[in-house]
């Protein structure tokens, strides 16, 4: 005899028009934890964790095993689709704005030297300049490992906005068109500065989809980031931290190390490390725009 | 260097750590000749605010003298002697332009985890949890202070630390809580909790042009140093709103102060589940003084709160606040705002700020002194440690 749904926590469970049952929703929201925990951490037994996590809730929101679904050319030709409802829209593109209290030309010319896209921690980690006059972007995937995409100008409308898209095709196929990132500038009200809106679209097909639908919410975090990175490059000409300061969990002494420590993402010295360096760049191109 | 460092509820500890260096252009490194214990830091002490972690550097009152600047300050030198204010400000966003210093739109690192809590982040403060930004504190021997040409006040050379250490907090918190209640000749303010910044409220209310100050509290000392201000003293554990209406002829105070913030110690059924939530961290936030303030103001009167609030309070009386009319206002105060011209009271002799002050000890007795703090033994009010002496 068929249980009431709400009853049943069997993970596959489905509700009559193919949703997600109560067993599938506790699966899927624990791994969308354990997948963030794992992101934050940024190790290796991050990334585990962050992709142990990406299963569990894939097969909790589909009621099927990602593995499995790989594996099985027949499943995996299917795109992974939500029943269509108007609480899950289809589209990959994931946004973030801020107000910056500078006027329109500073903050456009900022967005266009490459140098400083790397300085804001979002998606793009690195770019390189190729010989040709190419860029070659190095972007961090909130799901995974980085990808390098050869990125183009694809507008560039002084004051207005500038985007980039990908050219041919990265490690991922994109069945849906190109990676293309969007900034776009307008003026604040009362003459409050500049509003800027950031939005960074992934290519369709049924592996990225995925992907992006798991990991969507970190990556509107990550663009948050970039622009409040940007925002203070911009009105400060450097950026907050605490990395590198003094604390009693500082090598000098051990004793004071604790469980929490070691929960942290990274280690103390990894952060001051990398911190340091950033903290030159930052430093050069305060010389530079102030 | 040694300084005060957060190891768990209830266990602080005189670490021995590196010394601060610059991180951006825009730091200086200040040698800090007194730093205070502010009653936020035993919601600290007590584990109420999350986000600490083992090591944390505690400290948000302290003043000294600068010893380093980054290649991007200007206006402040080496060899000056400053009080800093606990907020942190870059003075170049849209909220320090506004002189909102503490909304300040660049200053927390961890604007991400606050602006899923409230919102949108304000900004960053002096050892008080990564919520905040996780900056190092100054109860210690040097401090990290960012944007040092934006925050720091340059205290001329003859006038002692004890007369301008509280303009780092706690006298501008409470001259805020009376500004907030928009006082007319003749008004009368009722202020709950009698602590250091409940002192400062009730002078400022009077400064301020108050006719009558009501000192509401349950410590005999608080209220013996609230009366010597010219306040009336009123103990918290008998029927205080009706008290007030009594002393106002059935009008009730113009305004009301919550100096006491998110540990109220609340009576009766409310003040029982405050208790519990707060054990089980259901809710973060207890509020007996802000209920009793809510309750006891007048029709159309105004609430100031400048105790501090962290999360969630239950049983929020939004009924008498709505059908009363009143106007209520807090928050962390910007402090760079109220500095200089609390400075020039000071120096007129208006304000004596040092009155409060009970306990004056070393930075090694620093976890002494908040224990004292906690207990309120010995009648302990105010705690100042000399990490010089």
């Amino acid at each position: 005899m068929e249980r009431p749904l709400g009853l049943d926590l069997r993970p596959t469970a489905r509700t009559g028009s193919g949703a997600p049952g109560l067993g599938g929703l506790i699966l899927a929201a624990a791994g969308f934890v354990l997948a963030l925990l794992g992101l934050r951490r940024g190790s290796i037994k991050g990334a585990i964790m962050a992709l142990a996590g990406a299963g569990l809730a894939y097969r909790g929101l589909t009621g099927m095993d990602a593995i499995e679904r790989l594996v099985d050319p027949k499943s995996a030709a299917q795109p992974v689709e939500f029943p269509a409802t108007e609480s899950t829209p289809v589209d990959h593109t994931r946004t973030a704005a801020t107000t910056i209290n500078r006027d329109r030309e500073p903050v456009y010319e900022f967005w266009r030297d490459p140098a400083n896209l790397t300085l804001l921690h979002g998606p793009i980690e690195g770019i390189t300049v190729t010989d040709d006059g190419r860029q070659r972007w190095r972007l961090a995937g909130a799901a995974g490992p980085a990808i390098e995409l050869d990125m183009r100008s694809a507008d560039d409308v002084p004051f207005e906005r500038l985007a980039w898209e990908s050219v041919g095709d990265g490690p991922i196929p994109m069945s849906g068109g190109p990676v293309r990132i969007l900034v776009a500038f307008s003026d604040a009200p009362r003459a409050s500065g500049t509003e800027v809106r950031l939005s960074l679209r992934l290519p369709g097909g049924p592996i990225a989809g995925g992907l992006e639908r798991l990991f969507g919410p970190a990556l509107e975090a990550q663009l948050r980031e970039s622009l409040r990175r940007a925002r203070q490059l911009l009105e400060v000409g450097e950026i907050a931290t605490t990395e590198g300061q003094a604390s009693g969990r500082s090598p000098g002494d051990a004793t004071a190390e604790s469980v929490d420590d070691a929960q942290r993402p990274d280690g103390p010295d990894a952060e001051r490390e990398e911190e340091g360096s950033d903290d030159r760049r930052v430093a050069a191109i305060e010389a530079a725009s102030l | 260097m040694k300084a005060l460092a957060w190891h768990g509820p209830e266990d602080v500890r005189i670490d021995t750590v590196p010394d601060p260096s610059i991180l951006n252009p825009r730091d200086g490194i200040v040698r800090i000749t007194s730093a205070a214990i502010c009653g936020s830091d035993l919601h600290l002490y007590h584990g109420f605010v999350p986000s600490m972690r083992a090591g944390d550097i505690l400290g948000h009152e302290f003043m000294g003298e600068v010893v380093e600047v980054g290649s991007g300050v200007t206006r402040v030198n080496v060899g000056d002697r400053v009080v800093i204010p606990f907020p942190i400000a870059c003075g170049r966003c849209a909220f320090c332009a506004r002189e909102e210093w503490s909304l300040c739109d660049n200053s927390n690192p961890n604007a991400e985890a606050v602006e899923a809590m409230y919102g949108f982040s304000a900004a960053g403060l002096f050892g008080y949890s990564h919520l905040f930004g996780g900056y190092a504190g100054g109860q210690a021997e040097y401090v990290r202070v960012p944007f040092i040409d934006v925050g720091a006040l340059e205290i001329p050379p003859d006038v002692p630390d004890e007369k301008v250490i509280f303009l780092s907090d706690i006298l501008p918190t409470g001259w805020m809580a009376a500004e907030n209640c928009a006082i007319q000749p003749g008004d009368s303010v009722a202020v709950w909790g009698c602590g250091p910044v409940g002192q400062f409220a009730i002078r400022s209310a009077f400064l301020q042009g108050a006719e009558r100050v009501f000192a509401i509290d349950r410590v005999p000392e608080r209220l013996v140093m609230a009366a010597a201000a010219g306040a009336e003293p009123l103990d918290d554990r008998e029927d205080v709103v009706d008290e007030l209406k009594a002393r106002t002829a059935g009008r009730g105070p113009d305004s009301c102060i919550d100096a006491v913030g998110m540990e109220a110690h609340g009576g009766g059924l409310a003040g029982t589940r405050d208790r519990v939530m707060h054990v089980l961290r259901i809710g973060t936030d207890r509020g007996a003084g802000l209920r009793a303030a809510i309750q006891a103001c007048r029709k159309g009167g105004r609430v100031a709160i400048a105790g501090v609030y962290a999360g969630y309070l239950d049983a929020f009386p939004i009924g008498a606040a709505f059908e009363k009319g009143l106007t209520i206002r807090g928050g962390q105060t910007p402090v760079h705002r109220y500095m200089r011209p609390l400075l020039a009271r000071i120096l007129e002799g208006e304000i004596a700020p040092e009155a409060i002050i009970t306990d004056r000890l070393t930075l090694d007795e620093a976890p002494e002194g908040y224990r004292r703090f906690r207990d309120k033994e010995n009648g302990c009010i105010k705690v100042v440690l000399s990490p010089a002496a």
